[in-house]
């Protein structure tokens, strides 16, 4: 018999105003495996989840492994052209099906008992079936692998939940929507593939951490210091081999972070109620300034014009933002042409998925760029990054092996303005932490 | 390629591959760089089979100029991931050379494990240096650094490979 879907104990309004108020959220949000076990029960299991990019599977038979949360899951193309997101263990025994990366299949087949399914998770073989009990029934469909209630794709962005009920994408969404428009509109030939490679990172910490460090506009100036002043104290950085290397951008990109605190501020920051948030960029000079001008970026602009017009290049590539978080688990940065997933592992570690896109119809040049970046800052040896993985693990045994009850996100709360159904703010405010906080309380609220 | 089989030079590389480590684990980071020439190429790709430097994500791809902004920002007194230092033993061992494009060819294997804050790490990977030689002994035009775990799961990397 297939095992009963975890049911968390039931979570209350009451409950949960004990956890998070509008610019707190407690210690136990982070350190508490119980409270972990009902994040991935009202939240990884409920909402839309980002799974993964088309690209990765573009053919009928395609699958690639990844993470809804703790659980495993395939995403696999199916023979009609849509997607499904199967549990990735067998329903004899539990055996965990498939142990690779991804590939393309017919068929997924258990290697304990050979028990065998269909890219759509029915089981269509089990060897000596005539041994079983009048009782077992093949077309059984607890016994199919356990389909997401729910997959959907923003074009191209594929989202799964597991229960039938909710928001549709499009609201769940919402302005986010925004994002990956102008990822796919900066593509000459208006279609996007994830290249390259990419990075899994671990942290030692809470899954919430990331999000809310990554449009945290204070942070940089304290720990990003110490590759902020060594990139301005490097000199040259033109060598013979710099052009095989990388043209002066990861340079460029470290010494980004040493904005003033005005200019810091002067960054929008905007928030809205589905827990999304986003932040304009910083890039002021160099390679990857969105004003920059360089004979490779000519010719990319000339093909987006060929493709928009100059009007709507001018606008597409002039949309100046760095994250865009799409709560709880996806970054999509555009500009960059870079997305980054957060996989919750425990309460007290995380994976950071990194991954970059190459836009159809732009010079190799430019898809080079995005390696680049995705290489200077989600590597694990990344000077950037590794301080940010430092401070999560520095914050996660604070809270573990402290006294401090309350995470405070209180920053600009007096200045944060209405803007439509989110808040603005342009005083490095905390306001991205309270909209996370907020969509985090609605979603752990058994009853919403 | 020339296979080099002759004990004088494996011993001359083994112990030039066994300084390097040394100057790694001790922290003399400049000192390392030394080791370099002007135009050399520190590689650790992100996975064992990539050719492609430009079109293909790598853990580590830095020229001297990068290196050099690497190693000033590992004595930075807030680089907090080295706040404490890791203690560091890079392993060195299995060394066979060739001759190729009048380079001396150095293939390793290396074990770095890692000590910071009660916690242990290592990774374990393929080394390969092309060196130049010179009057002081050798001097590293590529090193590249293929790590069993690339395709993995990572935690940070602080101290070079």
């Amino acid at each position: 018999m297939r095992k009963q879907i975890y049911t968390a104990p039931m979570s209350t309004t009451d409950e949960i105003d004990k956890l998070s108020g509008e610019d707190w959220m407690a210690a136990k949000a982070y350190t508490d495996p119980d409270i972990f076990k009902l994040e991935m029960e009202q939240i990884f299991r409920r909402a839309w989840i980002f799974i993964g990019h088309d690209s990765q599977v573009p053919n009928a038979g395609d699958f690639i492994r990844t993470r809804m949360g703790v659980d495993e899951i395939l995403l696999v193309r199916q023979l009609d052209g849509s997607l499904r997101v199967l549990a990735n263990n067998c329903t004899h025994r539990g055996t965990r099906l498939c142990a690779i990366a991804g590939g393309n299949t017919k068929s997924f087949v258990c290697p304990y008992h050979a028990w065998g399914f269909a890219l759509d998770g029915v089981l269509t073989a089990v060897p000596d079936i005539g041994s079983y009990p009048g009782t077992f029934d093949i077309k059984d469909r607890s016994l199919h692998l356990t389909s997401a209630a729910r997959v959907g794709s923003y074009r191209g962005f594929v989202f799964a939940s597991k229960v039938a009920a909710g928001p549709s994408l499009s609201d769940f969404l919402g302005r986010m929507t925004e994002a990956i428009d102008n990822l796919i509109d900066r593509a000459p030939d208006g279609k996007i593939e994830i290249e390259g490679g990419h990075f899994s990172v671990r942290y030692p910490g809470n899954w919430k951490l990331h999000h809310e460090n990554a449009n945290d506009t204070v942070h940089p100036g304290y720990v990003h210091e110490s590759s902020v002043t060594s990139a301005r104290k490097t000199e040259g950085g033109v060598t013979r081999q710099d052009e095989l290397v990388d043209r002066g951008q990861t340079k460029g990109m470290m010494a980004s972070n040493g904005l003033t605190s005005k200019d810091w501020n002067a960054i929008e920051l905007n928030g809205f109620p589905q827990g999304h948030s986003f932040m304009g960029g910083f890039y002021k000079s160099g390679l990857l300034a969105p004003q920059q001008s360089d004979p490779v970026t000519e010719t990319y602009r000339e093909a987006l014009e060929n493709t928009h017009g100059k009007e709507k290049t001018a606008k597409i590539l002039g949309m100046d933002r760095f994250n865009n978080l799409v709560w709880p688990n996806l970054n999509v940065n555009a500009q960059f042409h870079q997305i980054r997933v957060v996989h919750p592992i425990a309460v007290n570690e995380t994976i950071i998925e990194g991954y970059c896109f190459r836009l159809k119809g732009a010079p190799d040049e430019i898809f080079h760029r995005a390696v680049r970046f995705l290489g200077t800052l989600v590597s694990p040896a990344s000077m950037i990054f590794s301080d940010d993985l430092e401070i999560f693990g520095r914050v996660q045994v604070g809270l573990e092996s402290g006294s401090l009850e309350r995470l405070d996100n209180r920053r600009g709360v007096a200045t944060d303005q209405k803007t439509g159904d989110g808040l603005q703010s342009t005083t490095s405010s905390e306001l991205p932490l309270r909209t996370q906080a907020k969509a985090w309380r609605k979603w752990m609220d058994s009853k919403v | 390629m020339d296979g080099l089989k002759g004990m004088s030079v494996i011993e001359d590389l083994t112990c030039f591959l066994a300084h390097e480590a040394d100057l790694l684990d001790q922290g003399k980071f400049d000192a390392w760089l030394e080791l370099y020439e002007e135009d050399a190429i520190y590689w650790v790709p992100s996975s064992a089979e990539q050719t492609d430097m430009k079109g293909q994500v790598s853990i580590m791809l830095e020229d001297l100029p990068l290196l050099k902004l690497r190693v000033r920002r590992l004595s930075h007194p807030r680089a907090h991931a080295v706040t404490p230092k890791p203690a560091t033993i890079h392993l060195i061992g299995n060394v066979t050379a060739s001759e190729q494009d009048g380079l001396v060819v150095a293939n390793s294997k290396l074990i770095m494990t890692q000590v910071r804050d009660n916690l242990e790490t290592s990774l374990s990977g393929a080394v390969t240096h092309h060196l130049r030689r010179s009057v002081d002994g050798f001097k590293i035009k590529l090193k590249r650094v293929d790590l069993i775990q690339a395709g993995g799961v990572f935690s940070a990397i602080s101290i070079p490979l």
